[in-house]
């Protein structure tokens, strides 16, 4: 459960009180970093969509309804903020979804290759190998709690091929677990 | 299993699966056990996330790197619009345009002082008419006040009516004149004025040897017409107007 910030902090931020918003920063980076990292699977892509989301957050403060926990309206802009960074760094966002069939046996390859490392390396390598799609889809529906339906208009594609996304993805991320998984 | 079926478990663990699919699963005990094992790595999976380090002071660290880049919407276009007089107050103080701008300021000091001049000048020009056209208006009363009193009393008849036609045309003029001013007790004054110095202008008041106006309308002659009552009342307007226009030196 997530410890929320006292909303009398948040009101103050709303008014466009600098400090107020400095003390939800210090409460915040943190998640908003690890969400970030969880999406990129890159320490520096991770910083810098963290210093976006909270700029982001801060011009747009005075539009947030207090019925929504404010750890979920801000860990929302960091999912937007991730996805058009990704979208602006690499493109691979726009890429077809066909494409990522050819990156499993690359991805296969590495894992492969690092056998000597220990299941928690290699799965961190097998998620930054993971296409930006996989990721993200993975990110969001199981640790996020999108549903299929919201994670599919996220990404902008369509429900079954976020479902065949999301397979995708958990496959190549078991075999690291469990090499002879069906799954 | 085939592969539709693992998409099947998958979306059971996701809870995204109609209610036929997850009974029929969970009748299985082979996709049971393949649902654990499924939650089991899933879990592994979440856990791998937590290796990623951050320093303790993260958040003073990412609050010092945003703290000069964060600003609302307002706060920008503040900003944009201070921005520009700085900018434009430093090119001004910039010693190639310093004489530019000298220039420009005084151009602009003046052309204030010139459109400030000016609508005084129209202020002070329009007054200026209208205490000129009373006094002149004083002054043609005084004229025609002298006139019939003479022609009243008999005296000068030989100028009487170049006098009087000199009177009427004066006469005509102001009338003219005062229909461009509110005030309507001069105008109405010379209104009445202007039938008595027509009959001397047209020397039909001496032919019908020294008529007054009262005379003329059928009444009784006398010598001297100012006595009459109507007379007296045209002369005491006439001295009445001429103290008025004396006294606030503009038109009523």
């Amino acid at each position: 459960m997530m410890n929320e910030i006292d909303s009398k902090t948040v009101k103050l931020a709303s008014a466009g009180d600098k400090n107020a918003f400095r003390l939800i920063v210090l409460h915040y980076a943190e998640i908003v970093n690890r969400l970030a990292y969880r999406y990129t699977a890159d320490a520096s892509q991770a910083e810098d969509i963290a210093q976006e989301t909270f700029i982001k957050a801060y011009q747009a403060i005075g539009r947030y309804q207090s019925q929504a926990k404010f750890s979920t309206w801000l860990l929302r802009i960091t999912t937007n903020s991730a996805i058009d960074y990704l979208r602006k760094a690499n493109r691979q966002m726009t890429h077809s979804l066909d494409d990522e069939s050819n990156r499993l046996d690359l991805t296969d390859h590495r894992i492969a290759a690092s056998d000597q490392l220990d299941i928690s390396q290699r799965l961190m390598q097998a998620m930054a190998a993971l296409t930006d799609v996989e990721r993200m889809a993975v990110t969001m529906k199981h640790h996020q709690g999108y549903s299929i339906d919201e994670t599919a208009k996220v990404l902008k594609i369509k429900n079954n091929a976020c479902k065949q996304t999301l397979f995708r993805a958990v496959k190549k991320l078991r075999k690291i677990l469990t090499p002879e998984v069906s799954i | 299993m085939k592969a539709v079926d693992d998409e099947k478990i998958l979306m059971i663990y996701f809870n995204e699966a109609n209610k036929k699919d997850v009974d029929k699963c969970l009748k299985s005990v082979a996709c049971c056990q393949k649902l654990d094992q499924l939650e089991v790595d899933m879990k592994a999976i979440d856990n791998i996330q937590e290796q990623h380090n951050l320093p303790n002071d993260y958040g003073q660290q990412l609050w010092l790197k945003i703290a000069d880049q964060i600003e609302r919407p307002q706060d920008a276009s503040d900003k944009s619009s201070s921005d520009w007089l700085t900018r434009f107050k430093q090119i001004l103080l910039m010693p190639q345009f310093s004489l530019a701008s000298l220039v420009v300021v005084m151009g602009m000091v003046l052309l204030a002082f010139y459109a400030g001049q000016q609508q005084n000048q129209g202020i002070l020009g329009q007054q200026t008419q209208e205490q000129l056209l009373a006094q002149n208006i004083q002054l043609h009363l005084s004229q025609s006040e002298i006139f019939l009193t003479q022609v009243s009393n008999g005296n000068s008849k030989t100028s009487v009516q170049a006098t009087a036609q000199k009177l009427l045309a004066s006469n005509r003029i102001f009338k003219q004149a005062l229909t461009q001013y509110k005030g309507q007790f001069t105008s109405q004054l010379l209104t009445e004025l202007e039938p008595l110095l027509l009959e001397f202008a047209n020397g039909t008041a001496l032919k019908n040897n020294l008529r007054t106006p009262e005379q003329i309308h059928g009444k009784q002659a006398k010598a001297n017409w100012v006595n009459d009552s109507l007379s007296n009342d045209l002369m005491f307007q006439i001295k009445a107007m001429k103290q008025q226009l004396a006294q606030k030196n503009d038109i009523i």
